[in-house]
């Protein structure tokens, strides 16, 4: 079954309730996380936040018949689910022949074996869903956060916090009151100072 | 101008309103301990006072510490770290009721509720706080109130800079974290938080000699003077909070010159210490001896090193002088 590995692309944590993981912040240890096909399709909380997630397909992991000594297939290399570095395309074993039309095979074999080992490459490292350079969510300070449309989307926050039914509610609380001079006057500081910055 | 000011922190909610010509503080223990139900009669004859929320008994405050103790369990903290978790929904409910004891209802509809929160901690991966700032507005919507987040160590600024015209070095070191900000003419200019407080001290040092962080924390708050320290605890601890003083120190430096190009003190300021683990004996002094040995290479000037007036609270103070200002 195919599998999707998901990252987290905000600077905050990301819960994805469905799937019962919360995706810590990018480049953070638990940003990533490699989910199956099924969950992958099922899960709303993928769909309502897949502008905050990078999502890529890793190939089908399947046990292979060992190759047979000396046959080197392409089937066996497909397999490879860690992404490796590129491997270089292999010289074709056809003996030159100076007739053209020869030649013209041999240069269409070599366009599709450069046409296979991209394919071979694109599976290699997951096929990424999503344009490439989609703009991300600028990094911002608490108050943007709160004040930026949209940006707190993929946060969960419960509907309501606040339990409404407490019974018995009788908590002790210490309580001490001051003198309002020092505080007044500090208030005072504050306005003159922020009157004169706007003048 | 109606306005209420509330400090969110690790060890206690505070919350200040202006009341019949004075400043009301009101203080609630941030613990809570939850207890079948079958417990309610025990409860109720030893006159501790609790809630009864979807079939469960809660015990909120400092006396959630007192019966944790009866039960000889840890009394469950709803902020950890200086944060709200995503994960204990549960504990959300309790911030809100805890709350909801201390801000009481709003005097007018939507009245301003400037409340803390923390920066993001340099020295924590991955360390946002969007989320918490995001709950406790919520939480605060719910109320009644219109929220508004503030910088924990701004509000010292504000409650205790007036004379340096709202400029200086505010550092409130609390139990999950220690917040500081760099504030010029009240705008914040550099803020940040470092992921150690009190409760780092009391872990480290109950590591050091073999025993339990709730036992450091009761030896640190039971009024012993750091810079005299006379039991292997002691010592410990008082290890630990030079420690983190230093650590403190050397941050502020590296993050005022990584920042260098974009800030300009040009006048000496003050540094405020504020927060209820500078309320161990003896920290104003080890923090001004500490600081000597840095001062030939701290790349502000500093005019003098102060504690808040009370540094239990100071940033609500700040909050509350912060929400009567108009918009």
């Amino acid at each position: 079954m195919p599998r999707y590995r998901i990252e987290n692309k905000l600077d905050s944590n990301l819960l994805l309730e469905d799937v019962g993981v919360t995706l810590s912040p990018r480049g953070g240890v638990d940003s990533i996380k490699i989910i199956d096909e099924n969950t992958f399709l099922k899960s709303r909380s993928i769909k309502n936040n897949i502008n905050y997630l990078s999502v890529a397909l890793l190939p089908d992991v399947r046990k292979s018949a060992s190759p047979k000594p000396g046959v080197v297939t392409k089937k066996s290399q497909v397999s490879v689910t860690k992404v490796t570095p590129e491997v270089p395309s292999r010289p074709l074993n056809i003996n030159i022949d100076s007739s053209p039309v020869i030649k013209n095979v041999q240069n269409q074999v070599d366009g599709l074996d450069k046409k296979v080992d991209e394919v071979i490459r694109m599976l290699r490292l997951g096929i990424t869903i999503g344009q490439p350079g989609e703009h991300l969510p600028p990094v911002v300070g608490t108050k943007e956060a709160m004040r930026t449309p949209g940006y707190a989307d993929p946060l969960y926050i419960p509907s309501s916090i606040t339990p409404s039914e407490v019974k018995d509610s009788n908590v002790q609380i210490s309580s001490q009151t001051s003198d309002t001079s020092s505080l007044d006057e500090a208030a005072e500081a504050l306005k003159r100072l922020k009157k004169a910055k706007k003048v | 101008m109606p306005g209420i000011g509330v400090d969110c922190g690790t060890m206690n909610f505070v919350a200040a309103r202006r009341n019949s010509g004075q400043v009301e503080y009101k203080r609630i223990r941030d613990a809570f301990i939850d207890l079948p139900i079958e417990h309610k009669r025990m409860l109720k004859i030893s006159n501790t006072s609790y809630m009864e929320l979807d079939g469960k008994l809660l015990v909120l405050g400092d006396e959630a510490m007192a019966t944790a103790n009866l039960f000889n369990r840890e009394a469950r903290r709803p902020l950890s770290g200086g944060l709200v978790s995503s994960r204990e929904f549960d504990a959300q409910q309790v911030i809100a009721l805890l709350l909801k004891q201390i801000s009481g209802d709003p005097e007018i509809p939507n009245e301003k509720c400037a409340y803390s929160v923390p920066a993001a901690a340099i020295d924590v991966q991955g360390s946002d706080v969007t989320y918490h700032s995001l709950i406790l507005s919520k939480i605060f919507k719910e109320l009644g109130y219109n929220p508004d987040p503030v910088n924990e160590a701004l509000a010292i600024i504000f409650a205790e800079c007036a004379t340096s015209n709202f400029s200086g070095l505010g550092i409130s070191y609390g139990s999950g974290m220690t917040n500081v900000c760099l504030s010029y003419n009240a705008m914040s200019a550099l803020e940040f938080s470092l992921g150690r407080g009190g409760d780092w001290i009391d872990n480290g040092a109950a590591k050091a000699v073999g025993t339990t962080s709730a036992k450091m924390c009761s030896i640190k708050e039971s009024g012993i003077d750091i810079t005299s320290a006379k039991t292997r605890e002691e010592e410990a601890i008082a290890l630990y909070v030079s420690s983190l003083i230093d650590y403190t120190i050397d941050s502020i430096a590296r993050q005022f010159v990584r920042a260098k190009g974009e800030l300009l003190v040009p006048k000496p300021i003050p540094i405020v210490v504020s927060g209820g683990t500078s309320l161990a004996g003896g920290f104003l002094k080890k923090f001004q001896e500490r600081f000597e040995l840095h001062r030939s290479t701290f790349p502000i000037q500093i005019s003098e090193i102060r504690a808040a007036s009370d540094p239990l609270q100071a940033v609500a103070a700040g909050l509350l002088i912060y929400s009567t200002m108009e918009d």
